[in-house]
């Protein structure tokens, strides 16, 4: 490691200053969270929303979990809903980008090229105002309030597509070969060689969907409004509740509902951080 | 004979196979795109008077109506998309990189910042913005150290000379997530000893970053520029969790938000449809100009 000259550490003090800076202003947000999700009532937040509670309420965690309620979906029944949500949307969409990815990649057969030009062609194609057409035919599919509706989100064209396109081209098809003479059939190839030699790239496009999905509002809001999820939901809750709201107990849910998905996130960081990159590098 | 059979039996395996895995994704695209797409454009030429729906170009009729009075709100929101585009593609692309530089070379505490940069893209935006709007209220924190100071806090939110800006630097400042993921990601994959050669040749950071960093992440760079390009006239921010309902009277609406509106609050679709038809021709030659501009990137995408 080569030493910096003056002007670089000095250089990097001010970009660690500047860093500390934002880092409080994006924790912020939740430290006030926490702090008011201890507090006594709406009313004793409301009086003076930074003070420290002399006797902190961890009782709202309970509280928030046994009663926060929308339109008499309980939090239980939102959490259900948001991993049904985000669970159901990546499977799909991924298990549709990998099927796709797979065949294209690893078989010739007449469309193959023509489907490939179709995955780029979808992606760079802004296609705007597509949305009341969708909407439209989902009711008209019976798919708006019902998990039906994952059905409409297995579309393989797009970003995963390519990504997993790029993994199975660079798989030899030596692989393969071998256990087809060994008397495998092109599913059992699929199933248990390449998609196992494919789940490292592929879980850190799982988690980043996942993550997007758990995160997504205005879907769940659209298209399953009578089945809302943690992020609409609670969303939902304090528009509804705005003047008559316990916002200690809300805050409470809010920190819940943060659990699984950071749980999440540190149990992948290195693998999503070192495995999802799009473009690929020069040289 | 046997061989044959053999094959046969082979042949047909590999059809059902291909048919089985192509069946999902290419129905999926039929239903789910080409046909919406299609109904996308045959709306445009609908509309509806009570209960009957019409055929005819009263959509557009209305919509040269609106891009025709500058107080429209055609006007109002392109303008505030354009200003969300602009401020993606000048100011948090930019920002993002660099950021991702200092991770990259490992300045103290990098590790517990990437994951604090990334905590705005991982906890849901109805959430954060709530807890931001708790915080910016005249008696909230802000307005405690305003008050603190001997000023008077003002309701960022409630004024139309205010709410738009306040929603951009929110949004500026919550950005930085996705793209730390995929510069860090293409970052972790230069090798260090063209850095470190670099370096003893005295490559100073600047060179470092322009001549070095960013022609090895040009891929990824490009990629993104291109996506911004293809989202021109889907840039927003979260106008519906800061003003639901309130945001052309506040005028801080986009685009995709005034789209979203008239189908969740109004019900009404054929009037959104024409409207997408239009930024959809407009913004066509421009993707495909600036995809051909930067070069094809996007297919040497590698994990």
């Amino acid at each position: 490691m080569l030493k910096m000259t003056k002007k670089e550490k000095a250089v990097y003090i001010a970009v660690f200053v500047i860093f500390v800076l934002y880092s409080v202003y994006i924790i912020l947000p939740l430290a006030f969270c926490f702090n008011g999700s201890l507090k006594g009532s709406g009313a004793e937040f409301m009086k003076n929303m930074v003070s420290i509670p002399k006797k902190p309420k961890f009782e709202n965690y309970v509280t928030a979990i046994n009663t926060l309620e929308l339109n008499r979906n309980t939090f239980w029944d939102m959490t259900v809903n948001s991993i049904l949500f985000a669970g159901g949307t990546t499977f799909f969409g991924i298990m549709s980008s990998t099927f796709l990815a797979y065949a294209i990649s690893k078989y010739d057969f007449k469309i193959k090229n023509f489907l490939y030009a179709l995955a780029l062609f979808v992606m760079i194609i802004p296609i705007y105002g597509s949305l009341p057409a969708n909407y439209r035919l989902l009711k008209q599919l019976n798919f708006t309030n019902s998990w039906l509706y994952l059905l409409s989100t297995a579309g393989g064209f797009g970003f995963n597509f390519i990504v997993i396109h790029s993994f199975f081209e660079g798989v030899s098809r030596e692989y393969s070969e071998a256990a087809f003479i060994d008397g495998a059939g092109h599913f059992r190839v699929f199933f248990q060689i390449m998609l196992p030699m494919a789940l490292p790239s592929i879980t850190a496009i799982v988690i980043t969907a996942f993550i997007g999905s758990w995160n997504d509002y205005m879907t769940p809001l659209l298209y399953l409004g009578k089945m809302p999820t943690l992020s609409s939901g609670l969303w939902a809750y304090n528009e509804k509740m705005k003047y008559t709201a316990n916002q200690p107990v809300y805050f409470a849910g809010v920190l819940i509902s943060l659990i699984p998905i950071v749980v999440l996130f540190l149990a992948f960081q290195n693998t999503i951080m070192q495995k999802v990159y799009a473009g690929g590098l020069k040289g | 004979m046997e061989l044959t059979e053999k094959r046969k039996k082979k042949d047909v395996g590999r059809t059902v196979f291909l048919c089985t895995v192509l069946s999902v994704p290419i129905s999926n695209f039929l239903i789910f795109w080409l046909y919406v797409n299609f109904d996308s454009i045959l709306m445009a030429f609908q509309y509806n008077k009570g209960l009957e729906v019409y055929w005819g170009f009263y959509n557009f009729t209305r919509l040269w109506g609106d891009i025709t009075s500058a107080s429209s709100t055609f006007w109002m929101s392109m303008k505030n998309t354009m200003i969300f585009f602009l401020t993606n593609l000048l100011i948090t692309l930019p920002i993002s990189l660099l950021l991702c530089y200092f991770f990259f070379k490992k300045i103290w505490g990098y590790k517990a910042y990437r994951f604090i940069f990334y905590i705005p893209s991982l906890v849901s935006a109805s959430i954060y913005v709530v807890l931001f709007t708790y915080l910016i209220r005249t008696s909230g924190p802000l307005g405690m150290i305003i008050k603190s100071f001997g000023g008077t806090p003002k309701a960022l939110l409630s004024s139309s000379e205010t709410a738009f800006d306040t929603i951009l630097m929110y949004t500026i400042l919550t950005s930085f997530g996705g793209n730390i993921i995929l510069f860090g990601g293409a970052m972790n994959h230069i090798d260090g000893s063209i850095l470190e050669a670099a370096k003893i040749d005295g490559c100073q950071m600047g060179t470092e970053i322009f001549k070095i960093v960013i022609p090895l992440i040009w891929p990824t760079l490009s990629t993104l520029i291109t996506f911004a390009f293809v989202g021109m006239f889907s840039a927003s921010g979260a106008i519906m969790l800061f003003l639901e309902d309130g945001a052309e009277g506040l005028k801080a609406s986009t685009l995709s938000y005034w789209i979203y509106a008239q189908v969740y609050y109004s019900g009404e679709y054929y009037y959104p449809a024409t409207i997408g038809i239009l930024l959809t021709a407009i913004g066509l030659p421009i993707s495909l100009g600036v995809k051909k501009f930067l070069g094809n990137t996007m297919e040497a995408v590698e994990m």
